[in-house]
């Protein structure tokens, strides 16, 4: 029996993240024609950004031990994270405030779906994926085509590396989420996600290697900024081959999802809208 | 004043927003101390006091994210300027101190960038000083008007909120708040300095240290204040423009 409710649970769930994942991709497509704007803007930020290392590595050898290539990959790292944050954790920590603000949660808790599950992949805009994701990263992917002997990659760099990106973005969504219900308690928190977001981005442009002892350790413990660039950065190119990290972050994640969920129950304890 | 009240209303949104801010500056201060000073011809102190007052500079001014334009363009998708234009003031500039209003925070903490920068590295000169607020004030006007042709855009099509974010990301890299200017290849590191981005950032943070007011800085100065002039013109004539064609309902 219990078994069966097992597997109906997570039918349920992955019911719920596809069919919001659809909808999110139709929402975001609906006005496709609107998006030139925004992956014009990508564009742009992408050729600034690639000026701006191109003149930083026209004065400095090396930062962090990394060179311009290595940086480089550091960047398309960073972009691919950046989205993946974007895509499923900023976008439904702004409709989680957006519903707390306006009562509308009120209806999510009484509908028959596990509520902390469906507030957090309501929207999955894949949209973003075609019209941000892509033009920030297929330059990069272009210069690097032909240096990717430069880097210093192995299989099991490689493996470890996607490892603690998936890992990295499990655990920074439990971090964003649980700053984002501040606005439980506040009643408004656009600025509480702000500074989710710039914590799991915190020194996107520095290579783990970088960091003086203290920060790395908050930033792979308590404030965990660095696990799904920095560190999987650094095991994609071969720079740390200690595996036992893969175990620690694997715990990591385990410990922020059981946070996640004690946050929420906590959270809506004191949760008053103007229904309730 | 209303805007500032209306912000401040959330008091904890308001120290999340100071927390925000001192961490981004945070990240900068840590990225160019692992590159290290040797390669900036700066001592650790003068590289902080230059990204202190260049991004307080910038930020005070409204060139960080060019909000004034978003508020624009906002306005005009909604057709709420139907109401400002109906008013008998001056509608961008009302438009203009009415967004103004909500940035308390962000202008309390830029001008404390610039004075613990100005504390850490004094400048050495009074000419300097005054060239400094002189500079400001251009950046100021350059910035109002980008963000009202930038915002003016909405009048004309869609997606005008892309190409600000396009303006923004170029600004970003030439105004010297990431970067300073002097890192640039010689090459064009003067087209650079002259660019009307640079008033945002590297040119009050150069003032603020530099040793010698010497004819460069003189014509850097004129420059910004050609600039404010020219793009002030421009976005009085793109907002009559725009005004021409705007259509709201009952309007």
């Amino acid at each position: 029996m219990k078994r069966l409710e097992f597997k109906k649970s997570i039918k349920l769930r992955w019911k719920i993240i596809s069919s919001c994942t659809m909808f999110g991709f139709k929402e975001s497509m609906a006005y496709s024609l609107n998006n030139w704007g925004n992956l014009l803007s990508m564009i742009v930020y992408m050729i600034t950004y690639l000026i701006f290392l191109d003149v930083l590595f026209g004065r400095v050898k090396m930062i962090a031990g990394y060179g311009y290539t290595e940086m480089l990959f550091f960047t398309l790292i960073v972009q691919i994270n950046y989205y993946l944050l974007f895509i499923i954790t900023q976008v439904n920590t702004e409709r989680l405030d957006t519903s707390i603000n306006t009562g509308e949660l009120d209806l999510w808790l009484v509908k028959p779906v596990p509520a902390l599950w469906f507030v957090s992949f309501r929207k999955i805009n894949l949209g973003e994926l075609l019209f941000g994701a892509f033009p920030a990263t297929i330059p990069l992917l272009v210069i690097l085509s032909g240096k990717w002997s430069v880097l210093n990659m192995s299989f099991g760099g490689v493996m470890a590396g996607i490892i603690f990106i998936i890992l990295g973005q499990i655990i920074i969504h439990c971090f964003v989420f649980m700053i984002a219900m501040t606005a439980f308690f506040t009643g408004e928190g656009k600025h509480a996600r702000n500074v989710g977001v710039e914590l799991s981005i915190f020194g996107d442009s520095i290579p783990l290697e970088g960091y003086p002892k203290f920060l790395k350790y908050i930033g792979l413990t308590i404030v965990p900024f660095l696990v799904h660039t920095a560190l999987a950065v650094s095991f994609f190119l071969g720079k740390n081959t200690n595996y036992y990290y893969l175990v620690y972050v694997f715990g990591l994640a385990v410990f922020f999802l059981w946070l996640k969920t004690v946050a929420w129950k906590f959270s809506l304890k004191h949760y008053s809208s103007a229904s309730s | 004043m209303l805007g500032f009240l209306q912000v401040a209303n959330y008091r904890t949104e308001v120290w999340f927003q100071v927390f925000a801010k001192i961490l981004v500056f945070a990240g900068i201060v840590l990225f160019w101390s692992v590159v290290g000073t040797g390669n900036t011809g700066q001592t650790y102190y003068q590289l902080i006091a230059y990204f202190l007052v260049a991004n307080g500079a910038r930020e005070l001014i409204d060139a960080l994210y060019g909000k004034f334009g978003s508020t624009i363009i906002d306005d005009i998708k909604d057709g709420k300027i139907s109401s400002y234009l109906l008013q008998p003031t001056h509608t961008v500039i009302f438009m203009y101190f009415k967004h103004f209003g909500t940035r308390g925070v962000t202008i309390v903490f830029s001008i404390l960038y610039i004075i613990v920068g100005i504390v850490l590295a004094p400048p050495t000169s009074l000419v300097a000083g005054l060239l400094f607020l002189v500079v400001v004030g251009s950046g100021a006007i350059i910035c109002f008007s980008q963000s009202t042709i930038v915002g003016c855009g909405a009048f004309w099509m869609t997606e005008a909120k892309g190409i600000k974010n396009v303006v923004n990301h170029i600004s970003k890299v030439f105004s010297g708040a990431m970067i300073p200017l002097t890192f640039f290849p010689i090459a064009y590191q003067t087209s650079v300095m002259l660019s009307p981005f640079a008033s945002y950032a590297y040119l009050p943070a150069t003032l603020m240290q530099t040793k010698t007011v010497d004819s460069f800085v003189f014509l850097q100065v004129g420059v910004s204040i050609g600039w404010a002039v020219i793009l002030l013109f421009l976005s009085r004539l793109v907002w009559r423009k725009g005004v021409k064609r705007y259509e709201a309902i009952g309007i």
